[in-house]
């Protein structure tokens, strides 16, 4: 036929799926593409600044501050802020700046800790009671609902009482811990429920991935949102019951501070001298701000289907 | 009980375009929809315009994503607020756009109803069919109790619902799916409209009720006299039911003619294209299906010049200047076309393999092996698996059992492509996973690659997993979403303990052979399109150089154009590789085009086993036959003269005791029979007997007379 012609006259081949290669594949790690990812989003990099200025301050502070905080100035009680104390100086004298770099790196210390603990042992075990189906599911829940039942506060406040000195506060973050990952497992394996029915987790199972590559690899990551996000806020959290604790006297105590301690010190001098509230929780406010800023980049960066990056 | 119909006889064909001085009953005019989105205004609708005239159906088709459903929605008024509308839609005469809600629910469901896609949500789950019923005649009629009652019964009657009086009173969860469609059906004809529109009313139905379904849709339209607007991906569907058909692509109207015209003489080539891809049932050349490279054009920012250009082999520099108006094609004033060389094309009298070229298939290594020579890959005998049934809240007890499979035998041999098919419910899924576990099933045995599963030890079952390969059904779900596809592929190699290096070169090796370009490891999945998803999907089975891969239904979730494709891979890979399939699929054109062997099922068991082309040319089970019979051709010509074998009722719950054979309480051939031979059927269950085409019927149809049961076995 004739028509052979027409097809050739002025045709343009339409783009074939796959291009000529040169063999060799160069790729992108998975970690490289989360960084930039992250990077690309400029609140997400404000938060890691603050984020990298506070621990630097609770690091390094101590060591420019002028005085210690354990060393109190008897010649300036209640003194506002000055050349001589940066931030001013409580009623008993301490220098407020030496306490609250010493307290910032300790609720730091305890806050971010006791999340990451409790995200990483509610992530594992709430995923593996709902993967491991049968008996292990069984067991798994009745564990879990005797554990929220049980009164945690309280049990927290007769460990740490118990606890002594300056690892007290390693004591406080342990008993944080223990307690709080339950409830988290708890909406963890619901979320997993669905998950486990997805064609690409059967796909794994058929392919032989052992059981604890495929909660790595295909469960957690795919919780990444709701782990980072209540990662970020469990600090925030820890950071409370840290407060909380110490105002009742059974967090950190004397001669440990926090910022919960100078706050609790702080809330009862606000109308003589203000300072001493005012500097922890303008730190304590930064602390959050800059965990919220990075939890939001983090997820962006994580989650494949955000506007972020799509063209990494 | 049961009829032989002839399908579609032409006679009801009312009125012809433009005769007899009749006017539409539905006129959309440049019908613009636009939708707020985060990436831009999508685009959904760029210029719709037809005419309904009164009993004529008009079928829209498209690939998903060409704006057939926005269309019918902003005709109904359903869109949501963010879509802007712009045009005209007149119905009788009266401007639609505009109206307020109020205004708007006059005319819905009563001059105008819609049969929508799903018939599981569709219906609410707590009113009787007969509140719902009653709701749509109270709307729009002033009507005694008695009136709306008898009108109900009327209705599902006419419908085909036995004992319409007492379903009167039954909760949409005690019909099946197709009797659920024949409500809504029911519903929209309640207070007969001039238009009814269909938005992919049979998509999610078996192929024996999808038959039922659009023959009621028929009656309807014949007993109300509306206009039909027909929403079909289907073009099989399309060539039983419309008379016109519009053809749209990327927001657009591109090829508009009668359906004769349409599928003997396309004058745009992406209707060719469409024509060229879509596997044909009744046909077992082994032609090649032809694929349209590329895809879909996003709706955002769309190409200067006509969309469909960077996929059109026909396509010059002027194609790509402005985008071409709809118009008539020259010699046939009623076809037409947008396209600037539709004239020519038309003219020349091209057909698709003229335009759409495709690559010769791989030569098969195995071609020349007869089947009985090769080795087994997989061997099933009579496979069983019951789920209990239980009762009782706090002392659970059984009371019965599902038979999902019972009895299940087949086998696959290196390099062959087995087709299991049968309709939902039909116990496929749950072989694929009994066979996908490898463990001890329930009841039978199951050999891999001559071992049977249920005594081996764990280490040589894990090396065993290496043979046996998935390729899942959505392509969305069987991908980690937030793994790049170079993990995706480096999953199963992992699993295998091979090194960085050997993965590496793997990765590049199998990106090629499935068609994509190895430089896209980094990107994730959500990045690519659904047929290169499933192609990643493929490369993932076979990464490991697998004996036998499953297909759960591999190309139903794609468009025709890019399902064409992935099958063509499919083929190419099993004639190089000589890796055997088990192939499920509810389609039987894909089967017929993809499969060597076939294994029908019927409520857990298999009924029919045999060469394909032996199984479509010859089917010997009364199942076969009705089910390759309901399949919609994509061929007016064809679908108006053949006869249909037309099912009643639906597949009988699994969980019934069913001693005789499980067919038949639907079967053609036993209705036929003096009672003493329906005696057999009701209380002795039929094997498989036969020798290479095998059979389960104790009065199966002869080669020689088929229609009428002559062999007595």
């Amino acid at each position: 036929m004739a028509d052979t012609e027409l097809t050739l006259a002025g045709a343009t081949a339409p783009d074939v799926v796959a291009d000529e290669h040169d063999g060799d594949l160069h790729r992108t790690g998975r970690l490289a593409l989360i960084v930039r990812r992250f990077v690309r989003r400029p609140s997400a990099v404000v938060g890691a600044f603050l984020l990298l200025f506070l621990i630097a301050f609770a690091v390094f502070g101590p060591m420019v501050a002028n005085w210690g905080y354990d060393e109190p100035d008897f010649l300036a009680l209640a003194q506002a802020p000055s050349a001589e104390h940066w931030f001013g100086t409580t009623t008993g004298g301490s220098d407020v700046f030496a306490l609250v770099a010493r307290g910032l790196s300790r609720s730091l210390l305890i806050g971010v800790l006791s999340s990451l603990a409790i995200t990483f042992v509610a992530a594992l075990l709430g995923t593996m009671v709902a993967f491991f189906e049968g008996w292990f599911e069984r067991v798994g829940m009745w564990v879990l609902d005797t554990l929220l039942v049980i009164p945690s506060f309280l049990l927290i406040a007769m460990i740490t009482r118990s606890a002594s000195g300056k690892g007290g506060w390693l004591v406080l973050a342990a008993a944080l811990t223990a307690f709080g990952w339950v409830g988290y497992a708890r909406v963890l394996r619901t979320l997993t429920l669905s998950l486990r029915e997805l064609d690409y987790v059967h796909a794994a199972k058929y392919m032989g991935v052992g059981p604890f590559t495929i909660i790595r690899r295909h469960l957690i990551p795919n919780l990444g949102s709701v782990l980072i996000i209540q990662t970020v806020l469990g600090v925030v959290a820890a950071v409370n019951s840290e407060t909380a604790l110490s105002f009742l006297g059974l967090g950190v105590k004397a001669p440990d501070v926090s910022l919960g301690t100078i706050l609790q010190a702080g809330q009862s001098v606000v109308l003589t001298s203000p300072w001493v509230l005012l500097a922890p929780s303008l730190f304590l406010v930064a602390l959050t701000f800059s965990m919220q800023l990075i939890g939001d980049g983090l997820r962006d960066a994580i989650d494949p289907y955000s506007r972020s990056g799509g063209k990494a | 009980m049961n009829a032989i119909v002839t399908a579609n006889e032409p006679a009801d064909r009312l009125i012809r375009p433009g005769e007899f001085g009749v006017d539409p009953v539905l006129s959309v005019r440049d019908l613009h929809v636009s939708f707020a989105s985060e990436a831009g205004t999508v685009r959904a609708v760029r210029g719709v315009s037809f005419d309904l005239l009164p009993g004529r159906t008009l079928g829209i088709v498209g690939e998903s994503g060409s704006g057939k459903s926005v269309t019918s929605l902003s005709v109904m008024g359903l869109l949501d607020a963010n879509a802007r509308v712009e045009g005209s839609i007149r119905l009788k005469g009266r401007e639609l756009l505009g109206l307020t809600e109020n205004e708007l629910s006059k005319y819905r469901g009563n001059d105008m109803a819609m049969v929508f896609q799903d018939p599981l949500s569709a219906l609410t789950p707590v009113f009787t069919i007969g509140d719902q019923l009653a709701e749509a005649l109270d709307l729009h009629q002033d009507l005694s109790r008695k009136q709306v009652r008898d009108r109900s019964v009327e209705l599902l009657d006419l419908v085909g619902i036995p004992n319409p009086a007492e379903r009167l009173k039954s909760f949409p969860h005690q019909f099946s799916g197709g009797m659920r469609q024949r409500v809504m059906i029911a519903i929209a004809i309640a207070n007969n409209p001039d238009v009814i529109i269909a938005d992919e009313p049979t998509t999610a139905l078996d192929v024996t009720i999808q038959a039922q379904v659009l023959d009621v849709l028929k009656t309807a339209q014949r007993e109300t006299g509306a206009a039909v607007v027909m929403i079909t991906h289907d073009l099989g569907v399309v060539a039983g039911v419309a008379d016109d058909v519009l053809v749209m692509y990327a927001g657009r109207p591109v090829e508009k003619a009668s359906v004769d015209q349409l599928y003997a003489r396309p004058a745009m080539p992406y209707t060719m294209g469409l024509l060229g891809a879509v596997p044909r049932p009744d046909r077992g050349e082994n032609r090649r299906l032809v694929p349209i490279q590329g895809t879909p054009p996003s709706l955002v920012d769309l190409p200067v010049g006509c969309p469909f250009a960077p996929r059109c082999p026909v396509a010059t520099d002027e194609c790509r200047v402005a985008e071409p108006d709809l118009v008539p094609v020259a010699g046939n004033e009623d076809q037409l076309a947008a396209c600037i060389r539709a004239d020519e094309l038309a003219a020349q009298g091209v057909t698709y393999d003229q335009v759409f070229t495709v690559d010769e298939s791989a030569p098969s290594v195995l071609a020349d092996v007869p089947r009985a020579e090769r080795a087994p890959v997989l061997e099933v005998t009579d496979l069983r698996k019951h789920f209990p049934l239980t009762k009782g809240g706090i002392l659970r007890r059984t009371v019965g059992a599902v038979k999902a499979v019972d009895g299940v035998t087949f086998d696959v041999r290196e390099g062959e492509t087995l087709a299991l098919v049968g309709e939902s419910g039909s116990g496929k899924t749950t072989t694929l996973l009994e066979i996908l576990k490898l463990e001890a099933p329930q009841g039978g045995t199951i050999a891999v690659l001559g071992k049977n599963v249920a005594e081996l030890p764990r280490a040589e079952r894990r090396a065993l997993r290496r043979e046996l390969q998935i390729v899942f059904q959505d392509p969305m779900s069987s991908l980690d979403p937030r793994l790049p596809v170079y993990d995706v592929l480096a999953e199963p190699l992992h699993v295998h303990g091979w090194s960085k290096q050997r993965i590496n070169d793997r990765i590049a090796e199998l990106m090629k052979l499935v068609g994509l370009n190895p430089d896209h490891v980094d990107r994730f999945p959500s990045q690519f399109s659904g047929g290169q998803r499933q192609r990643i999907a493929i490369a993932r089975a076979l990464a490991v150089e697998p004996k036998l891969v499953v297909l759960d239904e591999p190309v139903s979730a794609l468009d025709v154009s890019i399902q064409a494709g992935v099958i063509n891979l499919l083929e190419d890979i099993q004639a190089t590789l000589s890796v055997a399939f088990l192939f499920v699929a509810h389609d039987l054109s894909v089967i017929r085009h993809a499969s060597a062997r076939v294994a029908v099922m019927y409520l857990g068991q298999v009924v029919e086993l045999g060469d394909t082309e032996a199984v479509f040319t010859a089917p010997r089970h009364p199942y076969t036959r009705a089910l390759l019979s309901a399949v919609p051709v994509p061929d007016p010509q064809v679908e108006r003269t053949r006869e249909r074998i037309v099912l009643t009722g639906d597949l009988p719950s699994p969980a019934a005791q069913i001693t005789g054979c499980r067919f038949a309480s639907r079967c053609p051939t036993r209705a036929l029979l003096p009672p003493e031979k329906q005696q057999r059927c009701d209380t002795e269950l039929p094997v498989l007997t036969g020798q290479d085409h095998t059979v389960a019927c104790h009065f199966p149809v002869s080669p020689e007379n088929p229609g009428l049961p002559t062999k007595e076995n």
